[in-house]
């Protein structure tokens, strides 16, 4: 675990350098705004897709996949606990629709894509490919099915067609290979997908710096009750899930690790976006999302040093 | 390995990695606005931090100053090319501004994006210094001789030296400052930024193949003429610069081969936004960037072959 922790500490390391250099790049002014909004593209539909689909595909047998439905149900179990929570928080301190329901989002909606995976990849790149796999699909359809039905207070259903992106397709098609028992490594054409995909790290953390820069810190500010969802999401998610499962010996070893890495992840990159979408309330959600990546660098080293003492 | 096979190798991978990048455009993955956003994430972000890393990481300021020969080596390389592209211009009877672009064309080369994987991944002791040094005399004589031949191609004939401040040779001010102070820093800002900078081996012929295809291959038929730039450019002023400089016999072995990979690479892509600017026939500056890509996946083994088992 010491070794685990040190690894994370140092990707941690990483990623706040490259947000800074993303930051201080967007302030130099070497990318304009257009420039800008094409990042999450260009990872999303390009880089991280390749990530998944190397990572997944590459990740194990067929019965190691068949072997992962515990995990499975515990993931489902933790993002559906952590709408939940954000639901119940929500009411509690008595806010008013839209933002009650952006409050939901934020505190249940994690980074998966941008920091949770390529974390995950990094400290375990021997057992991650199926457990990362299992995890973006769970968070694939909480975020592009629940997401934009929770994020439209006026919306009267969910659209299964939403889940149809290029990462859950690259997962898809890595699944598909694990359980054809197709072994791609050492083609070419494969071996450079995974180096494409190993390049998410870089961007996805860059992307947080520059989209920081054009922000700006007052939006920081703009909305203090988003401070309410920072300890459930960075703190008391990953830790309940340490103890549930690790504690009661459904989950253990790195499949437990990675569970609680991916749970403590701060609200993703796209909660702004499904805010936008939804004409809610987008400066609570971007406010919840600059603060919770900002704190992560420090809460996710903080939650693997306390797993040890627990 | 010897170098032949490293280079064979480098050409599968781009090879491939063109064709990601190619597919990705022509699957809708990503569109044509990603790619110019591509662009720019790459010209202002990841190759100066490939830049600065390798070449501040790269040696001493004794090391630097001792690469003065390799400095009149790129330029006597430059001189070479242009005499070769010049000669071409008037053999195929191009007139301005035709003859201005492909002088342009044929002379200056896609250093940035398949140059310094290639001279990186071969020569790992001696890239760096060599890349900062080749990239001095390519930028000093790209935003002069290069603008200037551009510029005249529409009448004008004006050298613009503001334009030769660009975020890659700000980074490379900043390194060769570094090296002439003895500063070589480390941790993990540093290894982040030369984490970003090694990147550019993949997106930058990710670019390569998505700006193919999103320009697609009918251009290339639209000036069949443009064909011709690649025997001058991939083959026959690579084996003239490799010739010249082993029969100056004033460099060693790996920094004449380095020079003549530099040699035979493709058009440099900045051509064909200058020719856009100088209004200087910015078509064909893009069909040779296209045609010179495409064919120079096989043309840099067999010259590469010729170098080291005929000549």
């Amino acid at each position: 675990m010491t070794e685990e922790i040190a690894v994370l500490t140092r990707q941690m390391e990483i990623l706040a350098s490259l947000i800074f250099l993303g930051f201080f790049g967007q302030k130099a002014k070497l990318l304009t705004d257009e420039n800008i909004e094409n990042f999450p593209s260009i990872v999303t539909r390009f880089i991280l897709p390749f990530m998944l689909l190397t990572s997944v595909g590459g990740g194990g047998s067929r019965e190691q996949l068949f072997g992962m439905w515990k995990f499975f149900l515990c993931t489902v179990f933790m993002l559906s606990l952590a709408l939940l929570i954000g639901f119940c928080v929500s009411r509690v301190i008595g806010l008013k629709q839209p933002t009650k329901n952006m409050h939901i989002l934020v505190t249940a909606l994690g980074n998966g894509g941008f920091i949770g995976i390529p974390l995950v990849a990094v400290i375990f790149p021997e057992t991650s490919g199926l457990a990362i796999a299992v995890f973006a699909l769970v968070e694939a359809t909480i975020y592009w099915v629940v997401g934009p039905a929770v994020a439209d207070t006026s919306s009267k259903g969910i659209n299964l067609k939403n889940l149809a992106t290029p990462m859950t397709i690259s997962i898809g098609i890595g699944l598909l290979l694990v359980i054809l028992n197709i072994n791609l490594e050492g083609n070419v054409l494969w071996d450079t997908m995974v180096n494409v995909g190993a390049t998410t790290k870089y961007f996805a953390a860059i992307y947080i710096g520059l989209d920081f820069g054009r922000k700006g810190f007052k939006v920081l500010f703009a909305k203090p009750k988003v401070f309410i969802a920072m300890p459930f999401k960075l703190l008391v998610f990953p830790i309940i899930t340490y103890l549930l499962f690790g504690k009661t010996g459904i989950l253990y070893g790195d499949q437990l690790i990675m569970l609680v890495i991916l749970t403590g992840t701060p609200t993703g990159m796209a909660v702004p976006l499904l805010a936008k979408q939804a004409n809610s309330d987008e400066a609570y959600a971007t406010a919840g999302t600059m603060v919770c990546t900002l704190l992560c660098i420090v809460t996710l080293p903080f939650v693997m040093w306390l797993t040890t003492h627990l | 390995m010897d170098l032949l096979s490293i280079l064979n190798d480098q050409i599968i991978f781009f090879a491939t990695t063109l064709l990601v990048g190619f597919l990705s455009v022509k699957s809708g993955f990503i569109t044509s606005e990603n790619v110019d956003s591509l662009s720019k994430i790459l010209l202002r972000i990841i190759v100066p931090f490939l830049v600065l890393t390798v070449v501040g990481s790269s040696g001493t300021r004794k090391e630097l100053l001792s690469m003065m020969p390799f400095f009149c080596g790129s330029v006597i390389a430059f001189f070479v090319l242009l005499v070769v592209a010049a000669a071409s211009a008037k053999l195929l009877g191009y007139k301005k501004p035709l003859a201005n672009v492909h002088i342009c064309s044929s002379t200056f080369v896609n250093s940035a994006l398949l140059g310094y994987p290639i001279v990186i991944t071969m020569f790992p002791q001696e890239s760096g210094l060599a890349i900062a040094t080749f990239l001095v005399a390519e930028t000093i004589i790209m935003w002069t001789v290069g603008v200037a031949i551009l510029s005249a191609g529409s009448g004008k004939g004006k050298i613009d030296l503001k334009k030769m401040v660009t975020p890659v040779t700000i980074s490379l001010v900043i390194a060769l400052g570094m090296l002439m102070l003895d500063f070589h820093p480390k941790g993990v800002v540093w290894d982040s930024l030369h984490g970003i900078g090694e990147t550019n081996k993949y997106l930058g012929l990710i670019y390569i193949g998505a700006d193919i295809g999103r320009r697609g291959f009918k251009k290339l038929f639209e000036r069949p003429k443009v064909f011709l730039v690649s025997p001058f450019k991939l083959v026959i002023s690579p084996l003239l610069v490799f010739l010249v400089l082993r029969g100056l016999n004033f460099l060693s072995y790996n920094h004449i081969m380095i020079l003549t990979i530099f040699s035979m690479l493709p058009s440099m892509m900045i051509i064909t936004i200058l020719s856009q600017e100088y209004n200087c026939v910015p078509e064909y500056a893009s069909a040779a960037l296209l045609s010179t890509t495409v064919i120079s996946l096989a043309t840099m083994p067999f010259v590469f072959w010729l170098v080291t088992t005929v000549l």
